[in-house]
C-alpha cells in the first residue's frame, strides 16, 4: 500500500481493531464507527510527534475517540442525504443478512441500540468503553475523571439503560396484548 | 450487599465469574432493589451486543482521511467567495444526476459515482454533461513542426471532481424531474466561480444545482503550455428519479463513503496542481491508484492531463486511452476525455487516430462529439484533408 505516511500507518495500524470496536460500541453502527475512526486518525495525525513518544498509544487514541464522540461527531465525510435511522437499517439488515434463528437476538440488539441512543453521550461513551473491557484505571486516563466519579456515573448509566430497556419491553408487551 | 457493592462489582468486569455465595447475595439484593436490578440487566444486554468485524479498507480510508482536513478547509474557504452559493459542509462527491425512488419519500442516498463502472444496471442515471465546452478553439499548430514532443497541446476544461446536488424534497415527493443549465467560470486552480443559471425546468432545482456546482473542480484549460482560467463554461445538471426500486436498493445498502473519499483525494491532487507541485500530483495519483485500483476513469483522466502538462505525450495518450476504455463501459459514458486524446493524436500528426477518436461510438445522442472544442479540431482535420471518408 502506498501512502505518504508509512510511519503514521505503522503507529496506528496495531490499534485499529480496538479503535473500531470501541467506535462501534459508541455509535451503534458501522458507518458512524468508521467516521469516528477516521476523525481520530485525522486528529492524531496532526499530533504525530506526540504519538511517536507514547508508551500507550492505544489509550491516547481511545481518548481522542471518546472526545470525538462526546463532543459530537462531525459529519464531514458524509453524504448529506442520509439519516441516522437508515444507518441502523443498513448495518443490521443489509450488510449481514440475518438467518431467521437470529431474528430474536437482532430484535434485542435493536432495542438495546435504541435505548443507548437515548442516553446522553457521556453516559453512552463510558458504558461503551467499559463494556469493551477497559478498566477504571484506563478509563481515568481516557476521560480525565476519577475512579470514584467513573464508578458512580457508570452505575447511573446502567440503571438508566436498564430502565429504558424495561420500559421498552413493557410497551412492546402492551402493544402485543392490544 | 449494598447498591455501592453492586456498582463496584459492575465496575470491575466481574459479573460473569462470581463465586456462588457472592452470586446468591447479589440476587437477594437485586430482588429488592429496582435500580440495581435495572443496572444488572443492562449489563447483561450490553455484553450480548455483537460487534461486527472491522471493514478491510478502514486503515486505507483512515490514512487517506488523515491527510484531508487541510485541503478540505482550504477548499471550503476558497469556495466561500463563489457568488451566491451557500456551501454544504459535505465533501465533494462525484455525480451529476441524483437518482431516487418515489417509494422513498425520505431522501435516502443514491448518488451514482460518476467514474465508477460498476453502477448497478437498470439505474436511470444519465449523463449530465450535455453541453459543456468553451469558446476558445483547442488543439495544436501541427503544421511545420518537426519535433513531435515540442508541439503545444491545448486542453479544454475537464470536470474531475463532482458533487451531486441535493434533490429538492418537494420535487422528490411529487415525483418531479428537472434540469438546470448553468454558466460559470473556471479559475486557473480549477475552482468554479460566477455561477449563473441560464435556464431551468423549475426554480426549486436551481439552488441545489448551483450549490453542488460550486463544489466541483475542473482540470483547467491549457493554452500555449500554461494553465489558464476559462470563462463562460456551460453545463446541464439533471435531476432524475430512479423508478426501479431494485436499482436503488442496491445503492441504499452501503453509504458510499468510498467515492466521497476518492473525490477528496482528487481534490488534493487539484490543490497540488494549483501549487505547481507536479511531482506531488503524480504521487497523489499513484497513491490513489494503490488505494482504489486502476479501474477509475477519472484517475486516468487526471494522469493524462498531468502527462500532457509535463509534455510527456506518449504516456498521456496511454492514460487517456485507459480512461476512455473505462468510462465508456456501461451504464453511462461520463467525462470521457475524447477531445484531449484526439488533440494529443493531432499533435503527434496521427490525424487518422485523432479523427477516429472524435468519431468513436457510444456517445450519448449519436456518435459524434458536438462540443466547440471537438468541432474546432474536426475543422482542422478536415482542412488537412482528413475526413470521415478517408479514415473509413
Amino acid at each position: 500500500m502506498a501512502t505518504a505516511h508509512p510511519e503514521f500507518g505503522d503507529l496506528v495500524a496495531p490499534h485499529l481493531t480496538a479503535l473500531f470496536r470501541s467506535a462501534y460500541r459508541l455509535t451503534g453502527n458501522r458507518s458512524d464507527a468508521e467516521d469516528v475512526v477516521q476523525e481520530v486518525c485525522v486528529r492524531a495525525y496532526t499530533h504525530l510527534a506526540t504519538l511517536r513518544t507514547l508508551d500507550q498509544p492505544k489509550s491516547w487514541l481511545l481518548k481522542i475517540a471518546y472526545r470525538v464522540f462526546v463532543d459530537g461527531l462531525r459529519r464531514r465525510t458524509r453524504s448529506p442525504v442520509r439519516t441516522t435511522a437508515e444507518d441502523f437499517d443498513s448495518t443490521r439488515s443489509s450488510d449481514e443478512p440475518t438467518p431467521e434463528e437470529r431474528a430474536e437476538a437482532e430484535l434485542a440488539e435493536q432495542r438495546l441500540l435504541g435505548a443507548l441512543a437515548k442516553l446522553d453521550r457521556e453516559q453512552r461513551a463510558l458504558l461503551a468503553l467499559h463494556v469493551e473491557g477497559y478498566t477504571l484505571a484506563e478509563l481515568e486516563a481516557m476521560t480525565d475523571l476519577s475512579a470514584d466519579v467513573l464508578k458512580a456515573r457508570l452505575y447511573r448509566a446502567r440503571v438508566r439503560l436498564g430502565k429504558l430497556l424495561a420500559a421498552d419491553g413493557k410497551t412492546s408487551t402492551l402493544a402485543l396484548v392490544k | 450487599m449494598s447498591c455501592n457493592d453492586v456498582a463496584s462489582i459492575l465496575a470491575t468486569h466481574r459479573t460473569s465469574r462470581l463465586a456462588p455465595s457472592e452470586r446468591a447475595k447479589i440476587d437477594a439484593h437485586l430482588a429488592s432493589c429496582a435500580d440495581c436490578s435495572a443496572a444488572w440487566h443492562a449489563q447483561d444486554e450490553l455484553l450480548a451486543l455483537r460487534v461486527p468485524s472491522m471493514p478491510a479498507a478502514l486503515l486505507e480510508r483512515a490514512l487517506l482521511a488523515s491527510r484531508l482536513p487541510q485541503s478540505a478547509s482550504t477548499r471550503r474557504a476558497r469556495s466561500a467567495v463563489v457568488a451566491g452559493a451557500v456551501l454544504l459542509a459535505g465533501a465533494a462527491a462525484a455525480a451529476v444526476v441524483v437518482s431516487m425512488t418515489r417509494e422513498q419519500p425520505t431522501p435516502a442516498v443514491a448518488s451514482p459515482p460518476v467514474e465508477q463502472s460498476d453502477t448497478p444496471a437498470g439505474a436511470t442515471a444519465v449523463e449530465g454533461r450535455v453541453a459543456e465546452g468553451e469558446s476558445a478553439p483547442a488543439a495544436a499548430q501541427g503544421d511545420g513542426v518537426t519535433s513531435v514532443e515540442l508541439v503545444e497541446v491545448a486542453l479544454g476544461v475537464q470536470p474531475v471532481v463532482r458533487k451531486s446536488p441535493d434533490y429538492p424534497p418537494d420535487a422528490l415527493k411529487a415525483g418531479i424531474e428537472g434540469h438546470v443549465k448553468l454558466k460559470f467560470d473556471v479559475t486557473v486552480a480549477g475552482l468554479v466561480e460566477n455561477i449563473n443559471v441560464i435556464e431551468s425546468s423549475g426554480a426549486q432545482f436551481e439552488d441545489p444545482a448551483a450549490r453542488a456546482l460550486a463544489q466541483w473542480r475542473y482540470l483547467p484549460r491549457i493554452e500555449a503550455g500554461k494553465r489558464v482560467g476559462s470563462q463562460g463554461i456551460q453545463t446541464v445538471i439533471r435531476f432524475a428519479l430512479n423508478r426501479d426500486p431494485a436499482a436503488v436498493a442496491v445503492r441504499t445498502v452501503r453509504p458510499d463513503n468510498d467515492y466521497v473519499a476518492f473525490n477528496e483525494g482528487l481534490a488534493v491532487a487539484m490543490d497540488r496542481l494549483a501549487a505547481d507541485d507536479l511531482r506531488g500530483v503524480e504521487l497523489q495519483l499513484d497513491e490513489m491508484q494503490a488505494l482504489y485500483g486502476a479501474d477509475r476513469a477519472n484517475l486516468w483522466n487526471f494522469y493524462g492531463y498531468l502527462y500532457t502538462v509535463e509534455g510527456n505525450y506518449g504516456r498521456a495518450i496511454d492514460a487517456y486511452e485507459r480512461s476512455v476504455a473505462i468510462a465508456t463501459q456501461p451504464p453511462a459514458p461520463v467525462s470521457v476525455p475524447y477531445v484531449p486524446l484526439a488533440n494529443l493524436y493531432f499533435a503527434r500528426h496521427q490525424y487518422d487516430l485523432a479523427l477516429k477518436t472524435l468519431l468513436r461510438p457510444n456517445l450519448p445522442g449519436g456518435n459524434r462529439l458536438v462540443t466547440p472544442e471537438a468541432n474546432a479540431l474536426l475543422e482542422k482535420l478536415n482542412a488537412l484533408g482528413v475526413t470521415e471518408e478517408t479514415v473509413r
